[in-house]
């Protein structure tokens, strides 16, 4: 075998030993290229690929998202309080766990989990990886329970397109990558520990401003929608329920219509995908509107 | 001249060799391919493909499943002569076990998702040292979230009152 192959080999073969740790395979390379086993080209286009490959291999996994939206509800939860209501809380449970079976997302990490917050806006929060909280009053603009319904899977769709942690800025989630990356070699204690919590502290803030402050992007509101007409009918829910209840929102102000403008296209939307509602009513929506009704918030 | 092609050989030559690593990085995952782990703490195999169909048995965190068929997110599969479904998020991608491909070390192995989670980044740690620099954050409301459980047997019901299908 020629000189220049076997150290071909032994670079690429400490890119494999090193699990595509770009850094590792940069001091492999820069051996074998300082000893004269490698062209700088060769060299260059080995430690391409590491960085290729480690950037190809990170993104947010299921178990950060998880921490994000643990993180993301802990401060939406210093702000509302939880309000107390064990039926009303197991009616939504229900509802939310059904459409979000149908969804692409069935199942996260730590599961879907849903609230009800003690406020009278009209407000609902989708934390990454699956709480989902949906404000009193929200729930009241709700005439029965396919409306209910159409709000929750709207923001399963949410978590399932991952448009909170889209809100993380790329810079940051690069610098999370390389933290890690360094820290990784440095047992990742102690000191090295205080940068990645800036880190965390810098991505919660982002999808705060996301789902709080600023909303999601109108791309993401329509695609949201477009899933929750999905899920809805899926399960066996009036797939209308969406536009009438975001038409009865769109009157109001304050809460959720401050970071959820342009309405109006939204139901336009709607209109073309949602099914008329069936002119005679079925004992299972005779049962669905006796329970809604049952329900005191 | 000659430099130039004496560069396009040694491209060349290095696009071999990065070809064979692909071959020999897929060759173990496609030999590998039908065990596959559960991941979630619990999980129920059923007798369709579909969440509430009939339980077959219950499987465990850390179960090895043999992997059958696919259909959709659900895989067809054998735990210990019992055959059923089992949704994908239950399970992780076949497994890879490093000391075949490596033909050294103690064996291991890793699936797909531990190799990409190999430089983690936020962990428990990372939350515990959040949670120390922000007390305000009300992560006991959150504990309370998550641990609200509704029975299977309660959902299912509300289902099929409701005339619902998931």
């Amino acid at each position: 075998m020629r000189r220049n192959q076997v150290a071909l080999w032994a670079a690429l073969l400490a890119l494999v030993v090193a699990g595509g740790c770009a850094e590792a395979v940069k001091v492999g390379t820069t051996i074998a290229s300082g000893t004269g086993y490698l062209s700088g080209s060769q060299k260059s286009a080995i430690d391409t690929v590491a960085e290729k490959t480690e950037k190809a291999a990170r993104p947010i996994s299921e178990s950060e998202e998880y921490y994000i939206g643990r993180a993301v509800a802990a401060r939406i939860l210093g702000r509302y309080r939880l309000y107390d209501n064990a039926a009303a809380t197991t009616y939504v449970n229900n509802i939310g766990k059904a459409v979000a079976l149908a969804s692409e997302r069935p199942r996260t990490f730590g599961g879907y989990h849903f609230a009800i917050l003690d406020t009278s806006e009209a407000n609902a929060f989708a934390c990454p990886g699956g709480i989902i909280l949906v404000t009193r009053g929200m729930l009241e603009k709700a005439q029965n329970e396919d409306e209910v319904a159409a709000i929750l899977a709207h923001e399963v769709g949410h978590i399932s397109n991952k448009d909170g942690l889209a809100s993380i800025s790329q810079a940051r989630w690069t610098e999370v990558v390389t933290a890690a990356g360094v820290g990784a070699a440095k047992s990742f204690a102690g000191a090295d520990i205080g940068g990645v919590v800036s880190l965390f502290e810098g991505a919660i803030d982002d999808v705060f401003k996301t789902l709080v402050v600023n909303g999601y992007s109108r791309s993401a509101e329509t695609q949201a929608d477009a899933a929750a007409v999905r899920y809805t009918r899926k399960v066996g829910y009036n797939s209308a329920g969406l536009a009438e209840v975001l038409n009865r929102l769109s009157s109001t102000s304050g809460g959720i219509m401050s970071t959820h403008p342009g309405t109006a296209e939204r139901l336009q939307q709607l209109k073309a995908e949602a099914e008329k509602p069936a002119a005679a009513e079925t004992p299972a929506q005779k049962a669905r509107l006796t329970r809604f009704k049952a329900v005191k918030l | 001249m000659g430099m130039g092609n004496r560069r396009h050989r040694q491209a060349r030559v290095l696009l071999g060799w990065l070809i064979s690593l692909l071959a020999l990085g897929l060759l173990p995952a496609l030999a590998w391919a039908e065990t596959i782990k559960v991941v979630k703490d619990k999980d129920t195999i059923r007798n369709a493909a579909q969440f509430f169909a009939p339980p077959v048995t219950e499987v465990k965190k850390g179960d090895e499943l043999q992997k059958l068929q696919v259909q959709g997110d659900w895989f067809k599969v054998d735990f210990s002569g019992k055959q059923g479904w089992i949704h994908k998020s239950a399970v992780t991608a076949p497994s890879v076990k490093f000391s075949t491909f490596l033909g050294m070390g103690k064996a291991r192995e890793a699936s797909a998702e531990e190799v990409a989670l190999a430089g983690k980044g936020f962990t428990p740690e990372v939350e515990s040292g959040y949670r120390q620099k922000h007390p305000e954050m009300n992560y006991a409301a959150v504990e309370m979230v998550e641990s609200f459980v509704v029975p299977d047997e309660t959902f299912v019901a509300f289902l099929q009152e409701g005339g619902l299908r998931p």
